[in-house]
Order: C-alpha cells, then structure tokens, then sequence
C-alpha cells in the first residue's frame, strides 16, 4: 500500500511538470530560472535549488533536489566553483546522464563570460580562493545577456524543433536589459565614482559595470568573519574617504557593520543578491531595479 | 522510496553506520565518555584547517591527528577520584576548537573546506564511498566480536570506577579509542557531525533505559539505529527535509519513547512491591 502511495505520489510529481511545460529544467541559482522562464516561456517547466536568500556557496541537500534533478532534461549551473559544494555531488545522485557535464542537458553559464579577478598563479594564502575567477558575474546585467544566450544553446540542444522562439526571447531579453540598462547607467550616473564598503567580495562585476569604488570589505579576506584589526582599519578608511555606504547580502550577519556604522554614521544596505532575496525581487531585472534603488537612496 | 538509488544508498550507509556506532555507543555511554565523539571531531576539524593553512594533505592530515588524538585519550587514567576523564575530553574540545578558529582565521575559506571534507551529506553518497566504509566499519566490527570480553571487562571497569586497575598503557584502551577515532572519521565524512553524535549515544541511553541485561542493550541500541535511519530517511523523503536532521529528530523522539518507558515500568514495579 505504501509502495502505491509512493508510486502515485511521483507520478504525480512527474505529471505536475509535464502539464507546465515540455523541457524540464533546474538550475543552481534563482536568476538562471528567471533568465530560463524568459527565454524559454511556455516551453519550459523550471525549478531552482537555492532560494533567493540563501548563500549560494553553501546548500544542504534535501532529497526533492535529487528527484528534480533525475527527471530533467536541462540543467543550468553558475560553474566555477560558486556551487562546488553541493551541485556536483547532486548531479552524480541523479544519476542523469542527460544533464551530466558534457552532456547537451548541461549548461555552464559562465561559458564565454569575460571573468574578473582570474588569479594569474593560483595562491591560495593571498586569498584567490576563487582559482577561476570571480563566480558572482551575474551581478552585471550586460553579463546576463552572456547567460541568456548560454540558456538558449541549452534549450536549441535539447529541444531543437523550437529554436526559432527561443531565439525570438532571446531577442526580447537582450532588449529589455539594454533598455532598462539606460534607465539604471542614468539613476548610477550622479553617483560614479562614490566609494563603497562591501561585506563580501561578490559585488566586483556591479561594481565595474555602475562605477563605483570599493574601498574594502568588511571580511579580512573572503569567508574569514570581520575581526577587530578589520572593524579598526575599515573605520579609519570610511572616515578618510568619506565613504557613506556599506553594502551587505540577505544571508550575511549585519552586527559588525552595525558596529561600524554606530562609530561614523555610515548606512549598511542590505543588496539583493539574487531574484527572490526578498519579495519584490521577482525577477532577473528587480535584482538591479532594488539594488540600484537601495544604494541610491543611500548615496543622496 | 526505494525505487530510487540514492535513497537505496543512503539508507546502506545508515544501516552500516547505525550498528557500529549504536553498538562503540554502549562503551561509551558505559565508560562516561560521551564527548569522545565531538572532541575527536574536533581534532579531526582542527587537521583540516592545519591542512589548508600549509595547503596539502586534505585527506591524510585529519586522519593522522584524529589517530594521534584517539592515541593520547587512551592514555588519560586518572587516579584523583574528584576528576572525571569527561572532564579532560572536554578541555581537549574546546582547545582543539579554538585552535581551529586561529587557524581558520588566517586562511581563506578556510571554513568550506572544513565543510567540504570532514561533513558528508547522507543523500550524496555514492557506491565506492560506502564500499569503503563497509571494509572500515566491518573489520572494526570483527575485531569488538572476536575479542568481545576484553573490550567489555574493560568497560565495565571503568562503568565500576575500577580504572586504576587498567594502567597506563593498555592495548584494549588503546585499540578502543583507535576504533572511535577511526569510525567517527569516516561516519562523519558521510553523515555529518550531529547525527554521528547521535548515532552513537541516542541507541545506547536508550537501550539502557529499556533493558539491564548487557547483551539486550546491545540488541535494542542495534534494533534502534536501523528504525531511526529507516524512519528518519523517510521522512527526509516525504516532506523533504534534510536527511540528517531527519535521522536525529527521529533517534530523538525514540530516547522520548525510551524514557516514557522507564518511568512507567519503573512506577509498575514500586505499585507492585
């Protein structure tokens, strides 16, 4: 009886997708489901593992990530090593050869992508923990037109028939991000060259891309928590540039940037990092649409 | 549930490590060491980030000082009676901690690997992983069966407050604590720092609660490992929650059970006398 119950319940599971949509994809983060829901649009049925809010560098495995996984046709991963940790152990669970890496149901996002901090010999004391460069690239928009385009080779691999609405999509997004994309540069524009503090080093490509300067971060070096010589010599750095921001994630702790900010009267902004960070953030473009609202509002 | 291979392999990888550690539970519950498991934890954390700090040996490096420190526990014999061997396994947790965190701090991402190395996720787990843990765990195994009444009158000399009768270096002490060093090494790369933990008390107090016969104990802590990784996983699986937790949760609500037991035979007994 149990084993009916069980049968039934994901068939039911299996069902639910295929009603959605034809391809079913998962992707590691939730701004590849949202540039996959555009691109492939009523073709696709899409889920993500990490939620919007979550650190992506770390992900505790539950077993409905696995089952996606089994039964999908494409999966979509930010690749370096941002999910080092949990996606490939999840993909070798699933036991799915389609999406394997070097399979056509695998899609590295990062394909193509002009990186940032590539370390020229990997040094791992100096703090190149990223030994392929920065992974946070998605935090440009032009960069999530190199996605996009990434997606839509993934989605023509798998389900060749539809390329010409992909394609189609494709267009669409690369418009809307160029349109939107003047809007953003004009609301940045008062404020190029403002100097910053970030908590973690994950917003250099945003940085590039709007202008703005950080000065430091609030950890030591990437994954070591802020420690007192940190606090003491980010304090005198925003004093002697009149730094009025501190930029931090949802899933970062704000209690040494409060101090910071208790001692000068900096601002700690909370950035969404990925679509779905909080609710209004819904998709790929309200990811800049809140960011550049937050720190403007910060910076007047 | 079963139908799919990777809830088939977490589960083999429950079922192994339940009965080995529910059954090295009942010495250490008996010998009033129970935070045995997370100090060697710890030191096998405190080798990870020694390992990452000078940048090689991620796999060899835990393991030697997990061994080296299991080898430095078998020689605490304490002879004052206002000390308690508990008491000298948690120093050791917490300088081997602390150690750590200096270590960590001065290397990057220092913490993933931490993670990465030392705490398994019982859902990924693949063939060639619990292949290895069988040999491990089985030849364990076989050597508590073979020399069964060594390891137990040892145990039952420090259960009696007899330790000073065991010396300093005894090579049943010593075997033992190698046993712990090694299983928790390797369940932990599988399953994680708290179910290990709990695997290795939960089945054993409870046990006790239910039976004082020696050989019961061991058959309930067994009979007790397997409900909670076979329960534990499926629940994982029909709410989707993460396996580990699950197994604890479940372990958890069987001490409940246990102790609701005892009380109630234990106030059975004094009506009827």
């Amino acid at each position: 009886m149990k084993r009916i119950s069980i049968f039934t319940a994901i068939a039911f599971f299996v069902f639910q997708h295929a009603v959605a949509g034809t391809i079913k994809v998962v992707t590691t983060l939730t701004d590849l489901k949202s540039i996959t829901e555009l691109i492939g649009g009523n073709k696709v049925a899409v889920t993500s593992i990490a939620t919007g809010y979550q650190n992506p560098h770390f992900v505790d495995p539950k077993p409905s990530y696995i089952i996606n996984l089994s039964g999908a046709d494409l999966f979509v991963t930010i690749g370096l090593d941002l999910e080092t940790g949990w996606s490939p152990q999840l993909l070798a669970s699933s036991r799915n050869t389609k999406i394997q890496k070097g399979a056509p149901g695998y899609v590295d996002a990062s394909e193509n992508m002009a990186l940032l901090q590539v370390p020229t010999a990997a040094n791992r004391a100096e703090g190149d923990i990223h030994i392929y460069g920065n992974p946070h690239y998605w935090l440009d928009p032009l960069n999530g037109k190199v996605i996009a385009r990434n997606i839509a080779n993934g989605l023509e691999r798998v389900d060749p028939a539809d390329k010409a609405i992909f394609e189609a999509n494709l267009a669409t997004f690369n418009k809307t991000i160029d349109d939107k994309m003047k809007d953003w540069q004009a609301k940045m524009a008062p404020f190029k060259g403002s100097k910053i503090i970030a908590y973690h080093n994950e917003w250099v490509y945003f940085e590039k891309r709007f202008g703005l300067e950080i000065v430091d971060f609030m950890e030591p070096k990437p994954g070591i928590p802020p420690t007192p010589s940190q606090l003491v010599k980010v304090i005198n750095e925003i004093k002697s540039n009149n730094i009025k921001v501190i930029i931090s994630s949802p899933y970062f702790s704000t209690s040494s940037s409060d101090v910071v900010a208790k001692q000068t009267g900096v601002k700690v902004v909370t950035m969404a990092t990925s679509t779905g960070a909080f609710p209004t953030v819904k998709t790929y473009f309200d990811v800049f649409d809140y960011d550049i609202a937050q720190i403007t509002a910060a910076l007047k | 549930m079963f139908q799919l291979p990777f809830m088939v392999q977490a589960f083999t990888a429950a079922v192994i490590t339940g009965i080995l550690l529910s059954y090295l539970g009942v010495h250490v519950v008996g010998r009033g060491i129970v935070f045995v498991d997370l100090a060697l934890g710890q030191i096998s954390s405190l080798g990870v980030a020694f390992a990452a700090f000078i940048g090689t040996g991620l796999t060899s490096i835990p393991l030697i000082f997990t061994l080296t420190g299991a080898l430095l526990m078998s020689f605490i014999n304490i002879r004052d009676k206002r000390l308690k061997q508990e008491a000298i396994i948690g120093i050791l947790y917490a300088f081997t901690s602390a150690l750590t965190v200096l270590i960590i701090s001065k290397t990057p991402h220092g913490d993933s690997d931490i993670q990465e190395v030392l705490f398994g996720n019982i859902l990924s787990v693949s063939w060639p992983q619990i292949t290895t843990l069988g040999i491990v765990f089985g030849a364990i195994m076989l050597m508590h069966l073979i020399f069964f009444k060594k390891f137990f009158s040892l145990t039952e000399s420090f259960e009696n407050g007899e330790n000073h009768l065991v010396g300093i270096f005894n090579i049943w002490n010593f075997l033992f604590y190698i046993s712990i060093g090694l299983a928790i090494v390797f369940a932990v790369k599988i399953n994680g720092v708290i179910p290990v933990f709990s695997y290795l008390i939960i089945p054993a107090v409870s046990a006790i609660l239910i039976s004082k016969n020696k050989l019961t104990v061991i058959i309930i802590a067994f009979i007790i490992s397997l409900l909670a990784g076979f329960f534990g996983l499926n629940f994982s699986f029909h709410y989707d929650f993460p396996a580990g937790s699950s197994i604890v949760s479940v372990l958890g609500a069987i001490f409940i059970l246990a102790t609701l037991y005892n009380i109630l035979t234990n106030a059975a007994r004094k009506k009827s006398s």
